[in-house]
């Protein structure tokens, strides 16, 4: 007990604070223990698995076939990007050659993807720090996107967009039309954005200087995709290690030189815009013939094990595959990028306010799915 | 792993037909038992898989030979024409530098669809993992990924696999590492700070202990969740009832 003089000098102790896990700003199941001096933020720990489903589990107790739609619901952010990873390990390992149509329309769906989940979080990320407009302005684009996804897959968020081989069926009458005409309008729509963001004063406030790391201590913490090229670093799988005929097709890869969240922020801006121009080049160059090789009807890939890694709108994602040569994997390991990502959270927000953590959840596009598996 | 084992279901242009072909008459009526009972056991490697494999299919494998006579067409993707199987590695610099330093302490070095694996033995594990992070000719600056395979049945049950790469070099190489039930694995943390959750993630769902490890507890399941379901031996319908009916009020029998 405190004697009355000693109290009279007031005493400050560390909060212990919960935020989540059904918080609107933690993207879904995320919670993060606070330890608060004040409002600055002096631990962060993160707790995960609400959302876990053993889709690890799952995954040796099916066949290869039915394996894909289950990283459909890891990421159902970017569903088509997910399941384009582990279908490229599976046709490397059986040497299943996608005819060349196939090839092209898959990586102009997967840059689709991307562009669908940068605009998302894009909304939620700046509806978040406070910009509402942002908001409504970058769901009305996506879902031009998730009508060019039905119109394809018959589905808009968990796709099953592709078949070992290539694709399902061939793109419908009028997609290529609504493509361009989705293409030509987007440059300014992202103009758009950019004019209510990029030079808005309380923008700048709340994302310079917030959550920065260097490229090599990113590196350290297995930063992959935006959060690590905001860095500096130049690692974009798209050219590290092309995948699936990247290397036909010409696009920058955005760096940022401060690592802090609006370097995050523009590196993705740019991204999208890159991401156009891929898509661009490939209906230019879009040949004709079949949109699926030859596969066999049992997918039984050779003993042995792959690692397949491809640039998921998120970062690295990749797909260790390990078959002991029967129909179903004997092990399939999920490297998804966010559940990596996020262990950094707790390195980024230490120092700074509260409210800059919400601010670097954000930065980091999380989906919780995907961290949980 | 074996290196002999060259006659594999072929892949290439011809080989796909092959293939087809032969999955009518060889697969279904095996395939469906056998994989389930593989399943249940789960006591064979990819290697001896791929040896039985090899035996079970003698027209297919004539097939492959007279195929692998042909000289390569197109150089231009190599690994599409080959039928995939494991390769010692031959001339390979970073075999040759960690052997001349850790000598009987890495075991192999073998390829496969053109990435290497490297299989080290737990006592210089952790040793490896500094000199491929500190040493300039190596530079392994970036742990993409650390998980487990568990071979049921096998003396070393786990193998610990670790998936670097070289960001300088640009350059991808895997780590195999036999664990027994019961060791445990040097922690990579000190190494690359974002082992920590990946570490987490084995011990949580393999039980595998990391010793040097700040803060080892379960991240995907509940802290007093039973069991470790990524074992071969943790069936797919498994559950921990008593937590289930403890946190969740689920009953079987109505009381």
């Amino acid at each position: 007990m405190n004697t009355l003089e000693e109290s009279t000098v007031l005493d400050t102790k560390v909060l212990e604070m919960n935020m989540g896990p059904q918080h609107p700003s933690t993207h879904g199941v995320l919670r993060v223990k606070l330890k608060l001096d004040g409002e600055k933020v002096v631990d962060a720990e993160c707790i995960i698995g609400y959302l876990h489903r053993g889709i690890e589990k799952i995954s040796e107790n099916r066949s290869y076939i039915e394996c894909v739609p289950y990283y459909d619901r890891t990421d159902y952010i970017a569903a088509v990007a997910n399941v384009y990873g582990f279908l490229l390990g599976v046709e490397k390992m059986m040497g299943i050659e996608v005819p060349e149509r196939g090839r092209y329309i898959r990586i102009m769906m997967v840059e689709f993807n991307r562009i669908a989940s940068h605009l998302l979080w894009l909304a939620t990320h700046a509806i978040d720090i406070g910009a509402m407009t942002v908001f409504l302005y970058c769901f009305r684009e996506r879902e031009e996107i998730l009508k060019l996804f039905e119109a394809l897959f018959g589905a808009r968020l968990t796709t099953h967009a592709f078949r070992v081989g290539g694709l399902w069926k061939d793109l419908p009458p009028g997609f290529e039309q609504a493509a361009h005409k989705f293409l030509d309008e987007f440059p300014a729509r992202v103009d758009e954005y950019e004019q209510l963001l990029t030079h808005n004063r309380i923008w700048l406030a709340r994302t310079k200087g917030i959550g920065v790391i260097s490229g090599k201590e990113a590196i350290q913490w297995g930063l992959t995709g935006p959060p690590l090229r905001g860095s500096g670093v130049d690692y974009d799988l798209r050219k590290a290690r092309p995948y699936g005929g990247y290397e036909e097709f010409e696009f920058d890869v955005p760096l940022g030189e401060n690592g802090d969240t609006y370097d995050r922020y523009v590196a993705r801006i740019e991204e999208m815009r890159q991401s156009r121009l891929i898509i661009q080049q490939v209906l230019k160059r879009l040949p004709g013939g079949p949109v699926r090789g030859k596969a066999p009807k049992i997918v039984k890939p050779p003993a042995g094990e792959y690692y397949s890694g491809t640039e998921s709108p998120r970062g690295e994602l990749g797909y260790y595959i390990v078959s002991d040569g029967s129909a179903q994997p004997f092990r399939v390991k999920i490297r998804p990028p966010t559940f990596i990502g996020l262990q950094a959270l707790r390195r980024l927000v230490k120092g700074h306010l509260m409210a800059d953590v919400i601010a670097i959840i954000g930065t980091l596009d999380i989906v919780l799915g995907e961290v949980d598996r | 792993m074996s290196k002999e084992d060259k006659t594999q279901p072929p892949s290439e242009s011809g080989g796909e037909k092959s293939q087809e072909s032969d999955s009518p008459e060889s697969q279904p009526s095996s395939q469906a038992g056998e994989s389930q009972e593989k399943k249940a056991k789960s006591s064979a490697k990819p290697a001896e898989a791929a040896k039985s494999a090899k035996t079970a299919k003698p027209s297919s494998s004539a097939a492959a030979k007279e195929k692998t006579d042909k000289p390569p067409a197109k150089p231009a993707r190599p690994a599409k024409k080959k039928a995939p199987t494991y390769e010692d590695l031959v001339d390979d610099p970073l075999l040759e530098s960690l052997q001349k330093k850790f000598s009987e302490g890495i075991l192999s070095g073998q390829s496969f669809l053109d990435q290497a694996t490297y299989t080290i033995s737990l006592e210089v594990l952790h040793d490896v993992l500094l000199h491929l992070r500190d040493d300039a000719d190596s530079d392994y600056d970036y742990l993409i990924d650390l998980t487990a395979l568990d071979y049921l049945g096998d003396e070393k049950r786990f193998c610990v696999v670790y998936h670097l790469y070289s960001h300088q070099k640009k350059t991808l190489i895997r780590l195999r590492c036999a664990v027994a039930e019961g060791e445990s694995v040097p922690s990579a943390t000190s190494v690359w700070r974002t082992a920590d959750w990946m570490e987490r993630e084995v011990f949580d769902l393999f039980g595998i202990d990391f010793s040097g490890h700040p803060d080892l507890k379960r991240i995907l399941l509940p802290d007093d969740w039973h069991g470790y379901p990524l074992r071969k031996d943790y069936d797919i319908k498994l559950q921990d009832q008593v937590w289930i009916k403890e946190h969740l009020q689920i009953r079987k029998t109505p009381e």
